[in-house]
């Protein structure tokens, strides 16, 4: 009843292409030899599908928060991108109860070139914070990011923590009922994501929903109550997260995981 | 329980349609997005704003003496340096404008592929920034056309809708080559080459009315002849109105932006796909 997240037989499939720079060449050629191909072979050249999201199904109520986890290329990332909306579904659909805010990436749209205090305000108009919330919480994002007098200087010169600091510190201005975060603070020091668990915390005992993708599992232990575990674009475990983190690291010595549903 | 209204997220589909509303609500990010650009036009140079102003200042100077030193004749009584400025000072912001616009996702990957935002804004932020080279031309124009004694009429107070054909313009053909480009990328290579044919078969170095009168709206079916034969009536004392070339350019107009909307809300979907 109380939902955040209700995803039903998500599947998402790429289209296939012989790469980018061949596109239009592949198109054009297509066309060409359509007349030609019909003629000689009725049989259409079979595309090789990769299904980046196979079927997944869950839900999540208000309120928890979840870890996702899986090995590189499982999928965690491309479920976060399909429920930020960057890209579509190829089947299936999902519900979203409530504002989502998404940090898929470090600093998206930070420019390198343009000043602390500059990208704090592109960075901001980028997820849709207000220009005005901004200059109120400016202090409050300096302060979060530990940053201070080094807001004047270009983004360059900071170090790749000290910009997951300050992207982390305006993501969290949008206050969302739905986070989702992928692998964000996989650079930042101890000290740090001390501070995001504390904050994490906080979002919550607010009763906001948070989608967190991570191999840190010490990380996942202290913040989620439950994991969802993908291998191979499929949603392979669903279940506590003390129990999925057991079982994930003994996958690592050797032991295949077997399908369950709790 | 909550007051946000429930999304639903579902595969593309056929007619994806546009939701006016969160562009309008996301406003900002316009604005954004042409600080940054026009930011970044002289962050790290010595010369800094000297870059933004003096390019069309350079250009405006030595389009004027060659031009005056070749041919030295006037037009209909207007000089014709003057009619070729008038015209390049549009043509300069329609072929910026459309290479800003179909590089536009492309160069913005890292938004497309990683934020949700309406991305329509996108196009229409970059050729709003392309704007800062016209307003500089433009307002060089005095300069130039008190040196050549042309004093303007009150037609000057059509240059807005003037200039509004023109934005119209380059968002319409902008999104097309925005999103062919995204998946296309031979477009952005192609580009120099339509431009420098588009330069030639719109009334730049010569007027409209060296096309048959019987051809004449065939020839505005190419928006940039009615938007430059607006800009010199608007600007240039005592030229005849070209009414019939400026609507006919604008229908083309409109026909070209509703075909890039269309085109956009069936490739929108996948852009991230793609790019």
């Amino acid at each position: 009843m109380d939902r955040a997240i209700a995803v039903r037989n998500l599947s998402k499939c790429f289209p296939n292409s012989r790469g980018q720079a061949n596109a239009l060449r592949a198109a054009l050629e297509q066309a060409a030899l359509k007349p030609l191909t019909r003629r000689t072979s009725g049989d259409a050249p079979v595309k090789q599908l990769r299904w980046a999201l196979n079927d997944i199904s869950f839900e999540i109520p208000r309120g928890e928060c979840v870890a996702l986890v899986g090995h590189n290329g499982a999928g965690k990332s491309v479920l976060l991108r399909v429920l930020a909306r960057v890209i579509r579904p190829t089947c299936g659909e999902a519900d979203l109860q409530g504002s989502v805010g998404a940090m898929l990436d470090i600093g998206v749209g930070f420019n390198r070139d343009l000043t602390g205090r500059e990208n704090v305000f592109l960075q901001g108009a980028i997820l849709g914070i207000r220009k005005r919330d901004l200059e109120r919480k400016f202090q409050e994002i300096a302060d979060f990011s530990g940053i201070g007098d080094l807001m004047e200087q270009p983004l360059k010169s900071f170090s790749n923590g000290t910009q997951v600091r300050l992207a982390f510190a305006i993501a969290v201005q949008l206050e969302p009922e739905i986070l989702l975060m992928d692998e964000v603070l996989a650079v930042a020091d101890e000290e740090f994501i001390g501070t995001c668990v504390r904050k994490l915390t906080d979002f919550k005992r607010e009763g906001r929903t948070i989608l967190l993708a991570s191999h840190d599992m010490t990380l996942l232990n202290q913040l989620c109550s439950r994991a969802l575990w993908f291998e191979q674009g499929k949603l392979i475990c669903d279940g506590p997260m003390a129990e999925i983190s057991t079982r994930y690291h003994a996958h690592h010595d050797g032991i295949a995981p077997t399908l369950s549903r709790s | 329980m909550n007051d946000t209204a429930m999304v639903r997220i579902r595969p593309p589909r056929r007619w994806n349609g546009f939701d006016w509303r969160e562009m309008w609500d996301r406003r900002e990010l316009v604005a954004a997005v042409v600080r940054h650009e026009i930011q970044m036009r002289y962050r790290q140079t010595v010369l800094g704003v000297v870059w933004v102003i003096g390019q069309p200042l350079v250009t405006t100077l030595i389009l004027s003496i060659l031009l005056t030193r070749l041919t030295g004749k006037s037009h209909e009584g207007i000089p014709y340096p003057l009619f070729v400025y008038v015209a390049m000072t549009s043509w300069a912001y329609i072929s910026h404008g459309l290479t800003k616009s179909a590089g536009c996702f492309v160069s913005y990957a890292g938004l497309v592929n990683r934020v949700y935002l309406p991305r329509l804004l996108v196009p229409l932020s970059v050729i709003l920034a392309a704007l800062v080279d016209f307003a500089v031309a433009l307002l060089l124009l005095p300069v130039v056309m008190a040196y050549y004694g042309v004093t303007p009429s009150l037609t000057i107070l059509a240059l807005p809708l003037v200039i509004a054909l023109m934005i119209l313009t380059v968002f319409g053909m902008g999104i097309w080559l925005a999103v062919l480009n995204a998946k296309f990328r031979d477009i952005a290579y192609a580009l120099p080459f339509l431009l420098q044919l588009g330069l030639f078969s719109s009334p730049m170095f010569y007027g409209s009315d060296i096309i048959p009168l019987p051809w004449r709206w065939l020839y505005a079916l190419n928006p940039v002849v009615g938007i430059v034969e607006g800009m010199r009536w608007s600007l240039l004392n005592g030229q005849p109105a070209p009414t019939a070339l400026m609507l006919i350019s604008t229908g083309a107009a409109l026909v070209i932006l509703s075909g890039g909307l269309y085109l956009y809300q069936r490739r929108e979907p996948t852009l991230a796909d793609v790019i």
